[in-house]
């Protein structure tokens, strides 16, 4: 209409008004069209397992392990007001603030489906505190995210959910100390590691003085752990159906997101989205909006699954 | 086990101001990490920063952490602890359970089973065994028994401690004793006094009795359990390791029980107490349990061939580290 030489003048800002309007009841159409086409994740509704390890960069890594699990304990904190305990915390052996490993459950209904996206690997870039001639490293960071099973009975006749596994297939191994044990020793050995034969999937906990705790902690991770790589292999199996495997993947086992300190910016690679403010992003004050931009990329990359089926 | 090294020590204080005092007993930064951790979380009556660094100093010293804070669990329970009383061993939990499972799995839910445990300490074998066996439904009474007065008051508060955990008729079902096993003409009327009210007999006697040589408590103890816990607990009078375990059985058969039950040092005690309890003819058999490290760790001996299965010890089911 607007390309129409013969329009009368006066209609023509009419129009373009009209497009403006259109164009924004469109995107909300689209965005509702998109959510109703996707159907949910199964496990949106539960809890969730964030496991948090340094990937490559040594000493570098584990502290930034520890600036990520900063900044989603605040964000659960202050942002979210979900409550967060921490499964299992390993300090690393360099010293500072740097984790080895760091495994938490945010106790929140829905707390998966917004912290799914953070799974994946996180590459930092910037000049370590010990670094004397101002050279910026890149490290990176490997966050896991699992739904986080409640307790359940099976009933009579009902189907197996994929966190449901037989204890014969558990293998239960305690950690001990060197030597006589027994009364010659008080140490505080508590450690448990569950290993699930048929998968090779193993837990290991050894957060509390109490092997009866860690002995509930690790079958609770061992179980997330289970159900997720049963999640997956179904999913890949259903994908592969569709279009090839690859394509969708490529991006999980990459960088999907970098912080990078000299710029003071972060930017996900999946959605193309970034920040200009790390230390506010670091404190969890801004983690919402990118984790909004993540799902809209989400949905948007289901929707497209759906097309080529 | 890594020696203590300026690095060590330079890498532990970045970590946090209070992680060197703990090197000297957690030797490994990671351990110190955990026992700080700990510390923090379950002190009790706060004391702030003050109070921690006492708390780490002490630790570093050699003091129990289980006597600083002042619990250690046991299965689901949280014993007590203090000093004058040992500290429950993993070992013990370990077979304790065992035992509390494979007596579930063998005799009728509706047996009312009766078990004497024998130097009871802390009171953490009575309260765990009924705790598992009432958890299941299956009913029992339990007494304990010790010489030490201060073990004898500390098992009662354990069962007020563990209320929650227990059921409702623990404080009927489980009782302390006080009484000398090597007595054993005297222990076995005391007992019998106590069981009187249903036909007098027992099912089961089970017994953590000390048994550390006087050489044995010089070489191969722990500084911290040489140096903070009682050496009653640990080293018979005497200094003769194996003196319970004569008296043990003894006592298990004129209470007419049905199975004993008996932690040991290791392998070549256990041998020597199974031959001992072989010897006296009173045992149908005689058996020896492994721990979860392989260590040879209980003897148990039965009665009659209905109480056969209790020759089958817990899982040996453990690892050395965390790289292994
Ligand atoms: C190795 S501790 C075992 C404590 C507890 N059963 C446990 O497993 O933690 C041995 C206990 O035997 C007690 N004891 C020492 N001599 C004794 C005796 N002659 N008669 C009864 N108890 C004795 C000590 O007071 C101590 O509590």
């Amino acid at each position: 209409m607007l390309a129409d030489r013969n329009l009368d003048p006066e209609l023509r800002p009419l129009a373009v008004s009209d497009i403006a309007s259109t164009e924004s009841s469109l995107s909300t159409l689209a965005t509702t069209i998109t959510q109703s086409l996707v159907t949910p994740h199964p496990f949106a509704h539960l809890s969730a397992l964030v496991e948090i390890r340094p990937g490559a960069g040594g000493s570098e890594a584990s502290l930034f392990a520890g600036d990520l699990l900063k900044l989603y304990t605040t964000y659960c904190d202050d942002v979210r007001n979900w409550p967060l305990s921490m499964v299992s915390l390993t300090a690393s052996t360099e010293g500072g603030d740097g984790v080895q490993e760091a495994i938490f459950e945010v106790e929140a209904p829905g707390a998966y489906e917004i912290f799914r996206g953070e799974a994946g690997v996180h590459r930092v870039q910037r000049v370590p505190a010990t670094e004397k001639q101002g050279r910026t490293h890149t490290s990176t960071v490997n966050v896991v995210v699992l739904p986080s099973f409640p307790e359940v009975e099976l009933g009579e006749g009902e189907e197996d959910p994929d966190c449901i596994i037989d204890m014969k297939d558990v293998r239960v191994d305690v950690m001990r100390a060197r030597g006589a044990g027994g009364q010659h020793v008080n140490t505080t050995d508590s450690a448990v590691r569950m290993t699930h034969i048929p998968t090779g999937i193993v837990a290991a906990i050894q957060d509390s003085r109490s092997q009866h705790k860690n002995r509930a902690k690790a079958l609770m991770v061992l179980k997330s752990r289970i159900a997720e790589k049963r999640r997956a292999e179904r999913e890949a199996e259903e994908l592969a159906l569709r279009r090839s495997v690859t394509k969708v993947n490529a991006g999980r086992s990459d960088k999907m997101r970098t912080y990078n300190y000299i710029q003071n910016r972060v930017t996900d690679h999946r959605c193309g989205f970034s920040l200009h403010d790390l230390p506010s992003f670091m404190n969890g004050e801004t983690l919402d909006s990118m984790i909004d931009q993540v799902r809209k990329w989400q949905m948007e990359r289901d929707v497209e699954n759906l097309d080529t089926r | 086990m890594p020696r203590i090294t300026w690095q060590l020590i330079r890498t532990a204080r970045r970590k946090h101001p209070l992680l060197p005092l703990l090197l000297p007993e957690c030797r490994t930064v990671e351990q110190a990490f955990m026992e700080l951790r700990w510390l923090m979380r379950e002190q009790r009556g706060g004391g702030g920063r003050g109070g921690l660094k006492a708390l780490c100093q002490k630790r570093g010293r050699g003091w129990p952490i289980q006597y600083l804070l002042g619990t250690q669990p046991f299965g689901p329970l949280e014993i007590l602890c203090e000093r004058g009383v040992l500290i429950p061993r993993p070992e013990t939990e370990q077979y304790t359970s065992h035992l509390a499972g494979h007596i579930l799995k063998h005799l009728h839910p509706r047996t009312q089973l009766r078990i004497v445990d024998l130097c009871t300490g802390t009171g953490c074998i009575p309260l765990l065994l009924h705790r598992e066996l009432s958890t299941a439904g299956m009913a029992s009474r339990v007494l304990g028994v010790d010489i030490s007065a201060k073990a004898v008051r500390l098992g009662r508060r354990n069962l007020e401690h563990n209320k929650q955990e227990l059921s409702p008729s623990v404080g009927e079902d489980v009782q302390f004793l006080l009484g000398d096993v090597l007595d054993v003409e005297c222990l076995v009327k005391a007992i019998e006094r106590r069981f009187q009210d249903g036909g007098g007999v027992v099912d089961v006697v089970i017994s953590n009795p000390p048994y550390i040589s006087k050489e044995g408590f010089n070489k191969s103890t722990g500084r911290s359990v040489r140096n903070y816990e009682p050496r009653l607990a640990l080293v018979p009078e005497g200094g003769d390791g194996d003196v319970f375990y004569p008296a043990i059985a003894r006592a298990a058969e004129k209470l007419g029980a049905q199975a004993v039950v008996a932690e040991v040092e290791g392998w070549e005690q256990a041998e020597r107490v199974k031959r001992e309890w072989e010897g006296s003819g009173v045992w149908e058999g005689v058996d020896i349990w492994k721990d979860f490290a392989g260590i040879e760790r209980t003897v148990v001996g039965w009665r009659c061939a209905g109480w056969e299965w209790i020759r089958d010890g817990p899982d040996v089911v453990s690892y050395r580290d965390w790289e292994e």
